[in-house]
C-alpha cells in the first residue's frame, strides 16, 4: 500500500508538471496579453503598456518567463497576480473559503438527499415514485443552472423578499445561512439527479444478487436487507461519483459565483484567464491540480476501507 | 460600469471614462421622469450609509496609477484634486488649490495650496507632497496613466529619462506655493491635468522606490480626502468611511459601500429588491421596469461617451473613399437603434463632441443622418454602385450585448444596400490588440466626450494620436487643434473646434452612432441626490437620509 501512494505522488507531480507546460503554452498562445487590461480603455500614453511589459517581465523570451515561474514556485513563490497587485497564494486563499464553504455545503447536502431518494427509486422500481424520481431529475440535470438562478431570485428576492439576490454574507456563520440557500439550490439542482440516478442503479443491481436472495430465503425483513445489506456495496459507484464532484470544491462554479456575486475561487479563475494574469493562471492550475489528484487518491484508498476486498499492490 | 447585461467588465468600468472630470453647462441632473433636477434638499445625517452596486471591481485605488472610472471616483474620495469641476459651468473651481495665477503667456501656474489641507493621519498637505505626486508620474519606471500629462512641464522629458533628477518646471518657492512651467501652453491645463493631481503624502512614501500596484500604499492608501479607506476585497467590494476630521468639514454620508455584482441582472434585481441602495449601471432592458418603481429614482444625466464605428482608413475600401464612409452613416438608422435597443427615448443626434460640451456646435456637426436614397446616391459618387465591390467586418469586444445587436443592425441594414458585411467578437485583449494594430476593417468602440475640455479628443483626431484607431490624418485638422489647444480665449476655441468639426463630419473618419446618457438609479430615501456629467456620485458626500 505504501508503494501504491508513493507511485501515486510521483506520478501527480509529474502530471503537474505536465500541466503547467500546457496552461502556459495556452497562455502564451492566446492573442492579446496582460497588459491590455492594465491600461486605460482609450490609451493616450503607448509608453504606458511598455513600462507595464517591461516591468512584469514580458518581454523575456517564453522560455525564459516559464523557468523563472517554475524556479520560483519550487521555493513557494507562486509571484504577485498582475490584476491584483497581491501574492498569487494570497489571492487564492481570501477566495478559497467561500467556495469550499459553498461546495461542502452543496455537496453534503446532495448527498443526504440523493441517497434516500435513490434508495426509494430502487426499492419501489417504476412505482409512481420512481416515476416522478425520475423525471424530477431529468428535469434538475435539463434546467440551465442560470435562468434558473434568477427565476429564484425573482421570486424569494424581488417578489417575497425572503432572501438576499447576492453575496455570501459573513461565511459559514449563523447570520448568513440565507445566503447560502438560493445558490445551494441552484447547484444542488444538478448534483442530486446525478446522486440519486446513481444511487437507484447501484442499489438495483445490488438488490438482483444472490447474497439478497438467500437473505430474503432466509427471512430477513426487507428493511433489515436494503439498509444492512444492500446499501453498503451500493454505495461504492456513488462515492466515485462524488469524487468526481470534489474539484468543485476547489473549482466552483463560475455561473452561480458570478449571478449570486459569491466571492469564489470560479469567478477568481475566470476572470484570471480572461485577463491573461499569468501567475495567477498558473498558480490556480498547480492548486485545483494538484488538488483533484490528491482527492482522486484519497477516493480510491477510501475504496479499500469500504470494501476490504479492494487491495492494491 | 456598464448599461447591458453583458458588457465586459472591463468596458463596463471605462464607460464613464474622466467621468469625475466632467460638467455640463445646463444640462447636469436631468431626470428621465421629468422631475426637478435635483432631488429634495435637507435630511439627516446621522449613521447614514449607501450601499453601490457594480459590476466590475477598478484596477487601482492609488490615484497615480488609477486607469479607469472606478478608480477615479474611488481616488476622488479618498484624495482631494487640486481643482474640481463645477457641474453647471465646466469652469475649474479651487479645491486643494484655494487660488491659482496664470501668465498672460499661458505657460506658468502659480497655485496657493489651502494651509487648512492635511492627510488623514493629521500630517499637514504641503507643495512638498504635490511635487513629490508629480515627480513620482514623471520616474522612468511610473506604470501610471499620466506620465504624458506631466510631460508637459519643462524639462520634463530628462526627468522621464532619468537622466535628470529634478525638474526646471516645477518649484515650490515655500509650503503652500507650487509653480508649474508649461513647455507650451495649453488650455486644458487646469480642467483636464490639475484635476487628476491627487497628492500622495511624501512623508509615507519617499525613499521607498516607485510605486506600483504592488506597492503596500497601492492596497491601503491614505490620503486627504473626506473618505478614508476601510476595505478592498478585490473583485467582491469596497467600503470607505467618512473622514471625521476632513479639513473641508467632514461629509453627511458616514459609509459608503461599492458592491461588485457580475451579472447585470442579479445588480437590477438587488435594486429593485432594495438590497442595493443605488447603482449607475442599470441594464437597458430594466430602465422602464426602474423608472415604474415607486421607491426608486432613476436620474438621466448627459452622456460622457459615444459608441462608435472606427473605419481602418489605411486599406480598402476605406482609405481615400469618404463618400463610401458617408453612405454607410446614411445607410443606416442609429435613431431607431437607440430607441429600440438601448431605450433611449430622445436620441441626440451623431456628432464628435458631445452635445454637453461647450464646443459642441449643433450645425457643423451635420453627421450624415439616415436617408436611403441618399445612402445610394453616395455609393454611386464612390464608385460602388449597388454596393458592388464593398465588403469588409466589423469586430468589437466579446460579451458587450449593445455592441454585438450594433454590428448586426449595421450589417442588416447595409446588406440592404447591397454591401457585404461581416462581424467578429472576440475578447478584448485579442479585440484591442487588432485594433491599436490596425488589423481590422471597421471596429466597434467607444469615444469620449469632450468633457470638460475638448482637448480629451485630440488624441482621437490629430496624425497619430494615441486613440487615432483609424490612422486619420488632415494637416488642417492637426493645425486647428493646436491652435485650439493653446488659445485661451474660450469664444476663439469655439471657433476653431466648430471648424474642426465641420471638417470632421466630411471626413467622417468615425460614426458617432450613439451619445449614450448616464443614469443614476438610487432609493428615493437619500437626499441632496443631484448627479451630474461630472459623475452621477459627484457630490455623494452630501447626500442625507430622509
Amino acid at each position: 500500500m505504501t508503494l501504491y501512494v508513493l507511485r501515486r505522488l510521483g506520478q501527480t507531480i509529474a502530471m503537474l508538471w505536465g500541466l503547467t507546460i500546457i496552461v502556459f503554452a495556452l497562455l502564451q498562445l492566446a492573442p492579446g496579453g496582460p497588459e491590455e487590461y492594465l491600461v486605460p480603455n482609450n490609451l493616450t500614453d503607448p509608453g504606458q503598456k511598455q513600462r507595464i511589459i517591461h516591468q512584469l517581465g514580458l518581454d523575456q523570451p517564453m522560455l525564459t518567463q516559464y523557468w523563472h515561474w517554475l524556479t520560483e514556485i519550487v521555493r513557494g513563490d507562486f509571484g504577485t497576480a498582475y490584476s491584483y497587485g497581491q501574492p498569487v497564494l494570497k489571492v487564492i486563499a481570501s477566495r478559497l473559503a467561500p467556495t469550499l464553504e459553498l461546495q461542502v455545503v452543496v455537496i453534503l447536502l446532495s448527498i443526504a438527499v440523493a441517497i434516500p431518494i435513490g434508495v426509494i427509486a430502487a426499492v419501489r422500481r417504476y412505482s409512481g415514485v420512481d416515476h416522478v424520481v425520475t423525471t424530477a431529475s431529468l428535469f434538475g440535470l435539463s434546467m440551465p443552472n442560470f435562468w434558473f438562478a434568477l427565476l429564484l431570485i425573482l421570486l424569494f428576492s424581488v417578489k417575497l423578499q425572503w432572501l438576499p439576490a447576492y453575496g455570501n454574507g459573513s461565511g459559514l456563520l449563523l447570520g448568513s445561512i440565507p445566503y447560502f440557500v438560493l445558490p445551494t439550490l441552484v447547484l444542488g439542482l444538478a448534483l442530486v439527479p446525478w446522486y440519486a440516478r446513481f444511487m437507484r442503479a447501484s442499489m438495483i443491481e445490488t438488490l438482483q444478487q444472490d447474497h439478497i436472495r438467500t437473505a430474503r430465503a432466509q427471512g430477513i425483513s426487507e428493511r433489515r436487507i436494503v439498509f444492512r445489506q444492500a446499501l453498503k456495496p451500493s454505495i461504492l459507484p456513488v462515492l466515485t461519483i462524488v469524487g468526481l464532484s470534489l474539484p468543485l470544491l476547489v473549482c466552483g462554479s463560475v455561473i452561480v459565483e458570478s449571478i449570486f456575486a459569491w466571492p469564489g475561487l470560479g469567478r477568481l479563475a475566470y476572470d484570471s484567464i480572461v485577463r491573461q494574469d499569468f501567475p495567477l493562471v498558473m498558480g490556480l492550475a498547480v492548486l485545483t491540480g494538484g488538488f483533484v489528484m490528491l482527492a482522486n487518491l484519497v477516493v480510491d484508498l477510501l475504496y479499500t476501507v469500504i470494501d476490504p476486498r479492494v487491495v492494491y499492490g | 460600469m456598464t448599461r447591458d447585461v453583458q458588457f465586459t467588465r472591463r468596458e463596463a468600468i471605462s464607460l464613464f471614462s474622466l467621468a469625475a472630470l466632467t460638467g455640463a453647462a445646463g444640462l447636469a441632473g436631468c431626470s428621465s421622469d421629468g422631475s426637478s433636477k435635483t432631488a429634495t434638499a435637507g435630511g439627516s445625517c446621522t449613521d447614514t450609509a449607501i450601499k453601490l452596486g457594480t459590476n466590475g471591481d477598478c484596477q487601482n485605488i492609488n490615484p497615480i496609477l488609477a486607469v479607469d472610472s472606478d478608480g477615479y471616483w474611488r481616488t476622488d474620495l479618498m484624495f482631494d484634486p487640486m481643482v474640481l469641476i463645477d457641474p453647471k459651468s465646466l469652469a475649474p473651481v479651487p479645491n486643494l488649490a484655494k487660488k491659482w495665477d496664470i501668465s498672460t503667456d499661458g505657460k506658468t501656474y502659480t497655485f496657493t495650496l489651502d494651509p487648512r489641507a492635511k492627510f488623514q493621519d493629521g500630517s499637514p498637505l504641503t507643495s512638498r507632497d504635490v511635487e513629490f505626486t508629480i515627480m513620482s508620474m514623471l520616474d522612468p519606471g511610473y506604470t501610471g496613466p499620466f506620465q504624458t500629462y506631466w510631460a508637459r512641464l519643462e524639462g520634463a522629458d530628462a526627468v522621464i529619462k532619468g537622466s535628470a533628477k529634478t525638474l526646471p518646471g516645477l518649484q515650490t518657492p515655500d509650503d503652500h506655493t507650487i509653480k508649474m512651467v508649461l513647455s507650451q501652453p495649453y488650455a486644458g491645463f487646469l480642467t483636464v491635468i490639475a484635476r487628476q493631481l491627487k497628492p500622495l503624502p511624501a512623508h509615507l512614501l519617499e525613499g521607498k522606490g516607485p510605486l506600483t500596484t504592488s506597492s503596500p500604499f497601492s492596497q491601503r492608501p491614505v490620503g486627504s480626502g473626506q473618505y478614508q479607506f476601510k476595505n478592498w476585497a478585490r473583485g467582491n467590494l469596497f467600503a470607505a468611511d467618512a473622514n471625521a476630521r476632513y479639513w473641508q468639514g467632514a461629509p453627511c454620508m458616514k459609509s459608503i459601500t461599492q458592491t461588485i455584482i457580475p451579472d447585470m441582472n442579479t445588480l437590477n434585481q438587488a435594486l429593485v429588491s432594495g438590497q442595493l441602495d443605488a447603482s449607475i449601471v442599470p441594464p437597458p432592458s430594466a430602465l422602464p421596469q426602474l423608472r415604474q418603481d415607486s421607491a426608486l429614482h432613476v436620474y438621466e444625466v448627459a452622456p460622457q461617451y459615444a459608441e462608435g464605428l472606427w473605419f481602418n482608413l489605411q486599406r480598402a475600401p476605406f482609405k481615400g473613399n469618404a463618400k463610401l464612409r458617408q453612405a454607410i452613416a446614411a445607410g443606416v438608422d442609429f435613431v431607431a437603434f437607440q430607441k429600440q435597443f438601448m431605450y433611449i427615448k430622445d436620441p441626440t443626434p451623431s456628432s464628435f463632441y458631445s452635445y454637453a460640451s461647450w464646443a459642441y456646435d449643433a450645425k457643423a456637426a451635420a453627421v450624415p443622418q439616415y436617408d436611403p436614397e441618399r445612402a445610394k446616391s453616395l455609393l454611386v459618387e464612390a464608385g460602388h454602385p449597388g454596393g458592388q465591390g464593398v465588403e469588409f467586418e466589423i469586430i468589437t469586444n466579446a460579451g458587450n450585448a449593445y455592441r454585438a445587436q450594433e454590428q448586426t443592425y449595421v450589417q442588416a441594414q447595409l446588406q440592404k444596400l447591397g454591401l457585404k458585411v461581416s462581424v467578429k467578437q472576440s475578447e478584448w485583449g485579442d479585440f484591442i490588440s487588432s485594433v491599436t494594430k490596425g488589423n481590422f476593417d471597421v471596429a466597434a468602440i467607444s469615444i469620449g466626450s469632450a468633457i470638460p475640455d475638448p482637448t480629451a479628443l485630440d488624441f482621437a483626431f490629430v496624425t497619430n494620436g494615441a486613440i487615432n484607431y483609424g490612422k486619420y490624418s488632415n494637416p488642417e485638422v492637426d493645425r486647428l487643434l493646436a491652435e485650439a489647444g493653446a488659445a485661451t480665449d474660450q469664444a476663439k476655441r469655439k471657433e476653431l473646434y466648430s471648424r474642426v468639426q465641420a471638417i470632421l463630419a466630411q471626413d467622417l473618419p468615425l460614426i458617432p452612432s450613439a451619445w449614450y446618457p448616464n443614469y443614476l438609479v438610487i432609493k428615493k430615501t437619500f437626499g441632496n441626490v443631484d448627479p451630474a456629467v461630472i459623475g452621477p456620485y459627484w457630490n455623494i458626500g452630501k447626500y442625507s437620509s430622509i
